[in-house]
């Protein structure tokens, strides 16, 4: 028997307001627990939508978008903020930092606006500051920059500051939009492997999103969004 | 509440241009809360200048004029009442006191008032209060001379001392009567009132300074043939409009009685429109300090558009980034409340000896009043009304935004 799926997309078709063609129309898409998937494509595919509306933040005119067996897309907008909060942790590209905080602020941010995340870490009998220094020497950032403001710390080390906040009381998913390309090749690889490791150590489910195909080769899953999108493969034909 | 600490470390990030909106802000506030002070402390100033007289006497002028003159000390009486009106006035069986004043004289700066001891028995300011004495006593003598506490207190001058009184209101007079000089007998305790700037002789010690020199004068030359106004006690309060009217159809000569009650009233309502227009500036002041708020605010979310993007990552809510933004304009105008109220003591020590030496208005500092409180508190909500706006367009922004920002 296969577990439900983490994420379950089905029929969905997404059209940006006052445009004629659609933007996304995916038949079908799944994330199994666990399950570190590689989704490429050519920046101004659509990735950035397809993940906006796997946070609820879009609604797509059609078809269903289940995250841990709840449709994010029939929730009214506070229960899809909700559910967002509590189960998905994002990294973007660059910039994911709030300037006025510090260091350790910034991945305690990652259980502000979600209880279960708090809670989720009190039932382990962790406070959010131990987890959040705990999760940041996991990702190599040094003990004496975790009061620092973050603007003095490298990009490589706000991204690895970003994915400690990401993974903050272990959300189910782990998405990550083009994380790693602002950084240089060695830190790149150096940074996805942390991250892979930390992700298999939490148990947490992680969508991985590039244009860079040659990094494909270090995930399980490897899915293109011009195939998976049929709107793409109209446009082309 | 995690929302407001945000919005407090992140204008905290940014400030120099939150201080600056905030001082910018209290500047505003600060003129509508010491506009309140000067308006309701010049108003009390004014009601206690005089109290106790039923009636001020002059010659037919106008009734603000009269009491602008005898009694603020403030500009000259164009007639005087001569002495045979003023005696009939005293022996009036309706009059229980009288205070003749002769004003006309000054010396170095400050007026001369000629009057009798009368003055120091009957006159009553603020709450029915009698003058008091710091030290010495009445006038004793024809160049005896009591000052007001300012006087004493400018000049230097303490009992004993010798002064001389000159004629006219200058400082530097032609006609110094440097032959007469008096023995300041009494020092008044302050009162607030123009009776501190006040140099009080003899109605004798007029005429005497009016006259050439000479070792003595006899009684027939110190008699006083006119006075430029008196104050009048009645014998009961019912009598007062009836000596009034006596007073004003009085047949030797053409005379003004008033209520100073009324006449004060009438001065206030002038100054009323004053206080008005001070008001509504100060309104205009506080209006364009919100409107620079929100400016500044809304000028700063094209930056913070990437902040807002990651806290709706992060799970919160489009309303939270709103409250995010009103709770900001909140923070910014709590903090300009409290340096405006800095602003205003710190202006109300700074003024009061300048207002006290210069026009003899004791400021006295108090704690904030009810509609000042509430001047605050309407503001506060203002500027939260205010904070609105900024709000509305980051709660869009971030609706479409979501978490990507198009830059």
């Amino acid at each position: 028997m296969t577990p439900t799926p983490i994420l379950d997309i089905s029929g969905l078709q997404f059209a940006w307001p006052r445009q004629a063609n659609l933007c996304l129309d995916i038949d079908s898409f799944q994330l199994n627990p666990s399950q570190h998937t590689f989704l490429q494509g050519p920046s101004g595919c659509g990735k950035s939508t397809l993940l906006s509306l796997i946070a609820g933040v879009l609604r797509p005119q059609l078809g269903e978008i289940k995250l841990l067996g709840q449709s994010i897309n029939q929730l009214r907008p506070a229960q899809a903020d909700r559910l967002r909060a509590n189960h998905i942790g994002f990294i973007f590209q660059q910039f994911n930092l709030l300037p006025y905080l510090s260091v350790l602020d910034n991945v305690g941010l990652g259980c502000a606006f979600s209880k279960t995340r708090s809670q989720r870490l009190k039932q382990r009998g962790l406070s959010i500051e131990n987890e959040s220094m705990r999760l940041l020497e996991q990702l190599d950032i040094d003990r004496s920059m975790f009061g620092n403001p973050v603007n003095q710390l490298s990009i490589g080390q706000q991204q690895r500051v970003a994915a400690a906040r990401a993974m903050i009381a272990s959300p189910e998913l782990i998405i990550a939009d083009e994380p790693s390309s602002a950084l240089d090749t060695q830190h790149r690889d150096h940074f996805i492997e942390l991250l892979m490791h930390e992700a298999s150590l939490n148990g947490s489910t992680l969508l991985f999103v590039s244009h860079d195909p040659s990094l494909a080769h270090n995930f399980e899953q490897q899915i293109a969004l011009p195939t998976l999108n049929r709107s793409a493969s109209h446009a082309i034909d | 509440m995690r929302l407001i600490k945000l919005a407090f470390l992140s204008l905290w990030n940014r400030k120099l241009s939150a201080f600056l909106t905030m001082l910018s802000i209290a500047l505003s506030v600060t003129l509508l809360l010491g506009v309140e002070t000067i308006r309701v402390q010049t108003k009390q100033s004014f009601t206690n200048t005089i109290s106790g007289t039923d009636l001020i006497v002059g010659a037919r002028s106008g009734s603000t004029q009269l009491l602008l003159y005898s009694v603020f000390h403030m500009g000259n009486a164009n007639n005087n009442i001569s002495w045979n009106s003023y005696e009939a006035l005293r022996d009036n069986s309706k009059t229980k006191w009288s205070i003749p004043i002769s004003l006309g004289d000054s010396h170095r700066g400050f007026r001369v008032v000629g009057t009798d001891n009368n003055f120091f028995e009957f006159f009553r300011y603020g709450n029915k209060q009698a003058l008091e004495f710091a030290q010495g006593g009445p006038l004793s003598q024809l160049y005896s001379v009591t000052i007001g506490a300012q006087v004493a207190r400018e000049l230097g001058y303490s009992i004993g001392d010798q002064v001389v009184v000159a004629h006219g209101l200058g400082d530097v007079s032609f006609s110094r009567h440097q032959q007469h000089p008096f023995t300041i007998d009494g020092i008044l305790k302050p009162t607030a009132t123009p009776v501190d700037r006040s140099v009080i002789v003899s109605l004798a010690a007029i005429e005497a300074i009016h006259l050439p020199y000479q070792e003595t004068y006899s009684p027939e030359q110190l008699k006083s043939s006119n006075i430029t106004a008196a104050l009048v006690g009645t014998q009961s309060r019912m009598q007062v409009f009836e000596l009034q009217r006596e007073l004003n159809q009085y047949s030797q000569e053409p005379l003004l009685a008033i209520l100073p009650g009324i006449a004060l009233h009438e001065l206030w309502t002038m100054m009323d429109s004053v206080e008005q227009a001070l008001f509504a500036i100060s309104i205009c002041v506080v209006f364009t300090g919100l409107l620079s708020m929100i400016t500044v605010i809304l000028a700063g979310l094209r930056e913070r558009r990437r902040e807002m993007a990651i806290l709706r990552s992060l799970g919160a809510r489009a309303h939270s980034i709103f409250l995010l933004l009103v709770s900001e304009s909140l923070i910014l105008a709590i903090g300009s409340t409290l340096i405006a109220v800095g602003f205003l003591y710190l202006g109300l020590f700074a003024l009061q000896p300048i207002l006290l030496s210069k026009l003899g208005f004791y400021l006295s500092i108090e704690a904030l009043s009810l509609v000042q409180w509430k001047m605050l508190a309407l503001f506060i909500a203002a500027s939260m009304a205010a904070g609105i706006l900024p709000a509305l367009h980051a709660y869009r922004l971030s609706l479409s935004d979501g978490m990507m920002i198009k830059t």
